[in-house]
């Protein structure tokens, strides 16, 4: 019991306080808001554990000094959100209308949106995939987590590795499921295997939730409806097992699937709003470009290749909104904002 | 190109998915008004496909990645929201009893477009909160030694479990021999009759502790008269002791 709290508390309440640095981005739709706060700050810490991990891995470095570093971050991160909040808490935000009324088609919607998340939940708990690649990715948590070394052995068989695994130790994600398995003391096979795919099927859906809110602000029934077929498409994903929402449901705490299921969807989300704001003629909130990088650092994390993933989302989303919009300064944001990722790109090239 | 095509059509899987998701964007080129939802929607996907296509890009991209990871670009089409977006534009704009008419045919055509996650035969039903099979468990928790590696060689069917499950357990082969990878040890692992006086020399080269037979392997030799005692039976699998592999258990 005391796990499952400390693990709430490291996936919901820390980022939840770590998201309050990005108060009022939703404007006057506050509704939900802490939402947006619980994934954004998400990222926000996602994209401290690289700048964490990476060099004590490259450094040849204890884990425990990643746990002790991470959780420091994760702390002041945390209390610099809840200052910026309580700062600004004088301030009013603008006013929402919101719709009091009921609409019992919109309740029956949202009911079945409920039960469809839980039935994936469910799953995720009481059905096994056999899927190869956690062989290796649950192996790294279980092996970082029990030496306090971190890829410094051969994964499939324990040995001592003679070189460095470039191309996945710049993607630590497994890194991150050994952190929590060590902070909240639970197994770290249960933690990747069991526990944590529960966390990430319901995070994904809340940054499907966010992209429905902001689409359909003005109709509750509409956004149900949305969420629904999403629902739908991803429990009837086995059409191909390329797919995001496979990998979404059959191997949900590998990084690649963190960068399908949350990361990529969370940044057209982003987009959206950026969109959004130019659309109705307002300067782009900076904060939202701070996301955006951030969310990149993410695709960083989660998988190498989410480096090249993340940096043509950019250039085909920037280049079709500086043609739209007439406004060429969106390179200047997208260039700073894909600076991390060519870093990383360029270090993989000069250890590999 | 053909590589290009061929994960194109690997990736659209039964097809109708993705095809409803290009007739999402072609419906709101010409339905949707607001800028916002075009870019998203229709012209930063379409950049995507053209990127993907472009002979160029995809011969930059397989030269810095492999062939079989080329798919991943797909993911930046938002081919959920897309689909999802488009039956909300549509319902919005269809009245009265049409509507919920609209909704039943429209989830009903997605749900027989897709096929059930569920229904894949690599689903399974958990046999204990692991995720890992009893055997492996069972197995594992017999021969660790707390404070120190032990090297045992499993069967085909358990080498991926044993390191998920722990890190000191240390095997002589892994899951590359899943993969095409050939290990003589792993070979004569799998015989139905064992041939120990192959088997053996290979195995303490890697200074196995452990070596875990199937209940119904036969042996050449008797594996008493070789060194190698009876430690545990469980599950339908034999796990043998080495004898001639010393294993120090360190002082807790």
């Amino acid at each position: 019991m005391v796990q499952i709290l400390i693990l709430a508390v490291l996936t919901l309440a820390a980022p939840i306080l770590a998201g309050q640095v990005l108060h009022g981005v939703l404007g006057g739709r506050k509704r939900n808001a802490v939402v947006f706060e619980w994934i954004s700050g998400q990222i926000i810490l996602w994209a401290g554990f690289l700048f964490v991990c990476v060099p004590m891995i490259l450094a040849e470095r204890d884990f425990r000094d990643v746990v002790v570093l991470f959780s420091g971050y994760m702390g002041a991160v945390a209390i610099f959100g809840v200052a910026l909040r309580l700062r600004g808490i004088g301030r009013r935000d603008a006013s929402f209308q919101e719709n009091k009324e009921k609409d019992p088609v919109a309740v029956f919607l949202w009911i079945c949106v409920i039960a469809l998340i839980m039935v994936q939940m469910f799953s995720a708990l009481t059905l096994v995939y056999a899927d190869g690649d956690d062989a290796y990715y649950v192996a790294v948590s279980v092996s970082t987590e029990s030496s306090n070394r971190m890829y410094a052995h051969l994964v499939y068989t324990g040995g001592p590795a003679a070189e460095m695994d470039v191309r996945h130790c710049l993607a630590p994600m497994p890194v991150w499921v050994a952190y929590l398995a060590r902070v909240c003391g639970i197994r770290t096979v249960i933690m990747a295997k069991t526990v944590l795919p529960v966390v990430l099927i319901l995070m994904s859906h809340a940054v499907y939730f966010l992209l429905g809110q902001r689409l359909f602000s003005d109709s509750g029934r509409k956004h149900a409806l949305f969420m629904l077929v999403i629902q739908i498409l991803v429990i009837f994903g086995g059409y191909s097992i390329y797919s995001a929402q496979n990998f979404l449901l059959v191997r949900t705490s590998q990084g690649k699937a963190i960068l399908a299921n949350i990361v990529l969807p969370f940044l057209l989300l982003l987009f959206l709003m950026l969109a959004e704001q130019m659309e109705e003629g307002k300067k782009p909130d900076f904060r939202l470009w701070i996301m955006v990088g951030l969310s990149m650092i993410c695709g960083c994390l989660c998988s190498t290749q989410g480096t090249l993933l993340t940096c043509i989302f950019l250039m085909a989303a920037g280049i079709c909104m500086a043609a739209c919009f007439r406004r060429w300064n969106i390179f200047v944001w997208t260039t700073g904002c894909c600076l991390v990722p060519v870093g990383m790109l360029a270090l993989y090239f000069m250890l590999s | 190109m053909r590589i290009v095509f061929q994960t194109f059509e690997n990736y659209m899987g039964t097809g109708l998915v993705v095809s409803w998701f290009l007739i999402s964007a072609v419906y709101l080129f010409y339905c949707e008004k607001r800028k916002s939802r075009r870019i998203i929607f229709v012209y930063m996907p379409l950049a995507v496909l053209l990127l993907f296509f472009n002979p160029l890009c995809s011969a930059l991209f397989l030269r810095m990645a492999e062939d079989e990871i080329y798919y991943r670009i797909l993911w930046l089409l938002p081919v959920l929201a897309g689909i999802a977006y488009t039956v909300c534009h549509i319902y919005s704009h269809t009245e009265g009893k049409r509507r919920m008419v609209f909704v039943f045919c429209a989830v009903a055509v997605i749900a027989f477009s897709g096929k059930f996650v569920y229904d894949s035969p690599y689903f399974s039903k958990a046999e204990n909160s692991y995720h890992v099979p009893d055997s492996v468990v069972h197995i594992c928790d017999a021969i660790v030694v707390p404070g120190r590696e032990v090297m045992a060689a499993f069967p085909l069917e358990m080498v991926q479990y044993v390191r998920q499950y722990t890190a000191l357990v240390c095997m002589p082969y892994g899951r590359e021999v899943l993969t095409g990878f050939y290990n003589p040890l792993q070979a004569a692992m799998e015989e139905d009759t064992v041939d120990l006086a192959e088997l053996l020399p290979m195995a303490r080269a890697y200074k196995c502790h452990y070596l875990v037979f199937g209940a119904e392997q036969d042996f050449t030799e008797e594996p008493a008269g070789l060194g190698l005692e009876v430690f545990l039976e469980t599950d339908g699998y034999t796990v043998y002791r080495d004898t001639a592999i010393e294993l120090i258990v360190p002082q807790m």
